[in-house]
């Protein structure tokens, strides 16, 4: 008995070895792909287009690996619980590099070798969460606000009322924005309460007003927002402009508006991975994202907006959305960044309780 | 040597049944037991305590977990009841050349990625999708049908409804025609033939169909985010957010342990009542 329990003991154990080796099979080929002459970059989807990078490879002979996230929080979960994934470049969003640098996770810049940075409109640099702009470089920015259907909807009645107030909506529902800050900036917006710090009185009223709007919201979606315009499911959608930009240019009742009270300011930034031993191989890398013909490539692709001056002054209108949406001009001084002073975990709390009930 | 001629050849045949014991010690007990001392420990199986859960006995996380159950339990019902005169007619009823041909066609939708098949559905579902047109047509306004509770449902029900046919159709495949036969002759009517021979025979199926889609539409996350417009939370929706977005693996955790215990509880809670109900239709 004791011989065929240590048998089948041993067969299973064995097994168990075999899958552990296959398991660190990927590890034999990390060291031959080290010797490599490559990069890889964590980013969004729509921010890098692959075709371009082929020009890039050819080019220098540095393989570019692009790796893609949902939201900026997931990035630094895998960073932070995997701590050997190998990463040299990443586009987080801006909120979430103040945690990366407190975590290690990102290296200094070495601007002498970002010549680029001049051509970046100064209204994208030293914000809150790097006010030096020692680890981090905006590449891209964007807004949130309002897609309507201009055909439904009069221009001049583009409001929070048409989001927060049921008398308002126009369609009986809306399409609201899957993201707690923006939501949570929305509310805040709409209830007049400072946008930099909010007691537990004020975030109780915010939770209220967003409870109350639940009724009337047909959908939270980060990514549907263009299709639900075009397919007339819903006359007025919170979206960020890209998406409903892009949008834009094949259906043309669609339209984009900021917000009276003040928008929301995004921006995509680049920052340099802690463990990366690859620091030439990078700022060539950078040089070619920050170069005019690749943001133009990628500008006029995802319609995303650039922070260089020179490209975004070339930008077609069409790939903007907004009229006038320049640093400097009126439009531009509606937008708002938020600094909330809330931690990532109270935000996490209330949105799930606001969820889950 | 002789280490080896003393294997029996039951003890050889298990060394090719040790692969999956392996991999489910790999993939399935080992990470369970992480998660489980996530939920309990602070540390690494170190300061145990119930801190955790604490966080996630609330009314908002047990409403969670009861609409993942009522999802799961209308699915499956919905599938079972849909499911069995489709599998039933398959095995015992269509002609044998066509019965590969109506497997093919209930597992086709297996061919196509989930995904799509979500998403096509919007084309259906939508303001002016095809449904919608429909039923404009025929002098009925339904308002919206995307985003809501009932698309959602529609389309848990399409996706698992294979699930739970080919485990009914293998069972009710191997009842004896001659069996209903024998019942049929000795005067017992078409129910009672159904209820008293073919729906004892057939219970094993009924259970295996009924939990595979019960399980599985338990923890689903795509369909209730992507068709119900993500305004509730459901169970794999909060995991995820734990866990991906909260980064919170402990709380997480004691939720996943939570969430798992009320499942299984529930599962008993089913299996007796599965047994019961064909119980009463034997002796009705």
């Amino acid at each position: 008995m004791f011989l065929k329990n240590l048998y089948r003991l041993l067969a299973v154990c064995s097994w168990i070895a075999i899958i552990y080796g296959f398991l660190m099979l990927p590890y034999l080929f990390k060291d031959l792909e080290s010797k490599e002459k490559s990069l890889r970059v964590y980013t969004w989807a729509h921010r890098i287009d692959e075709s371009i990078l082929r020009d890039f490879e050819k080019k220098t002979g540095i393989k570019v690996y692009l790796n893609y996230y949902e939201s900026s929080e997931e990035l630094l979960t895998k960073l932070e619980m995997m701590p050997t994934a190998d990463c040299d470049i990443m586009l987080p969003s801006g909120y979430i590099i103040e945690p990366m640098i407190k975590a290690g996770l990102v290296k200094k810049l070495d601007k002498s070798r970002c010549r680029f940075m001049k051509k970046i409109y100064p209204e994208f640099l030293n914000m809150y969460y790097d006010l030096e702009n020692e680890y981090s470089l905006p590449l891209y920015w964007d807004v949130f606000g309002i897609g309507y259907n201009k055909n439904i909807v009069d221009d001049s009645t583009i409001s929070l009322d048409m989001i927060f107030d049921l008398k308002h909506v126009i369609g009986g529902e809306i399409a609201m924005t899957e993201d707690a800050r923006e939501a949570i900036f929305l509310a805040a917006s709409y209830l007049g309460l400072p946008l930099t710090h909010f007691s537990d009185d004020q975030l109780e009223q915010i939770y209220q007003l967003l409870h109350k709007q639940k009724s009337w919201v047909g959908s939270y979606t980060d990514s549907q927002q263009g299709y639900f315009l075009s397919s007339n499911t819903f006359a007025v959608v919170v979206s960020d402009r890209e998406t409903i930009c892009r949008k834009m240019l094949t259906s043309d009742f669609i339209k984009f508006s900021l917000l009276p009270t003040g928008s929301m300011l995004r921006t995509d930034s680049v920052v340099i991975s802690a463990q990366t031993q690859k620091e030439d191989l990078v700022y060539q890398f950078l040089e070619f994202l920050f170069s005019s013909q690749v943001l133009q490539h990628h500008c006029q692709k995802y319609c995303i907006l650039p922070t260089t001056r020179e490209v975004l002054k070339s930008l077609d209108q069409k790939y903007i959305g907004v009229d006038n949406l320049y640093p400097g001009t009126d439009e531009f001084k509606k937008l708002v960044v938020f600094n909330h002073g809330l931690t990532q975990k109270e935000i996490n709390d209330f949105w799930i309780r606001f969820k889950a009930s | 040597m002789r280490f080896l001629k003393k294997i029996s050849k039951s003890d050889k045949s298990f060394f090719f049944m040790a692969p999956a014991i392996a991999w489910q010690i790999c993939f399935f007990f080992l990470p369970l037991l992480f998660v489980v001392q996530l939920s309990f420990c602070s540390d690494l199986f170190q300061n145990v305590s119930l801190e955790y859960f604490a966080q996630v006995i609330k009314t908002s996380h047990f409403f969670v977990i009861f609409r993942s159950l009522l999802l799961a339990s209308i699915t499956a019902s919905c599938c079972l009841l849909i499911g069995y005169p489709v599998a039933y007619y398959v095995a015992l009823c269509a002609p044998a050349r066509m019965k590969s041909k109506l497997m093919f066609l209930i597992v086709l939708p297996f061919l196509t990625n989930l995904l799509v098949q979500v998403y096509a559905w919007f084309f259906i579902l939508e303001k002016h999708g095809v449904l919608n047109k429909f039923l404009n047509f025929v002098g009925i306004d339904v308002g919206h049908l995307l985003n809501s509770q009932f698309a959602m449902y529609l389309v848990m029900f399409h996706v698992y409804l294979p699930f739970i046919i080919m485990p009914l159709y293998s069972t009710l495949e191997k009842i004896n025609i001659r069996l209903i036969e024998s019942s049929l002759d000795l005067g017992a009517s078409y129910f009672q033939t159904f209820c008293r021979v073919v729906l004892p025979l057939s219970l094993h199926g009924i259970k295996t169909g009924f939990f595979l889609v019960y399980v599985t539409s338990f923890g689903e996350y795509v369909i209730p985010s992507l068709i119900a417009g993500q305004k509730k939370y459901f169970v794999g929706t909060l995991i995820s957010e734990y866990f991906f977005i909260g980064k919170d693996w402990h709380v997480g955790a004691a939720f996943t342990c939570l969430s798992s215990a009320t499942f299984i509880v529930s599962i008993l809670i089913w299996q007796v009542a599965l047994h019961r109900l064909v119980d009463r239709l034997q002796r009705a």
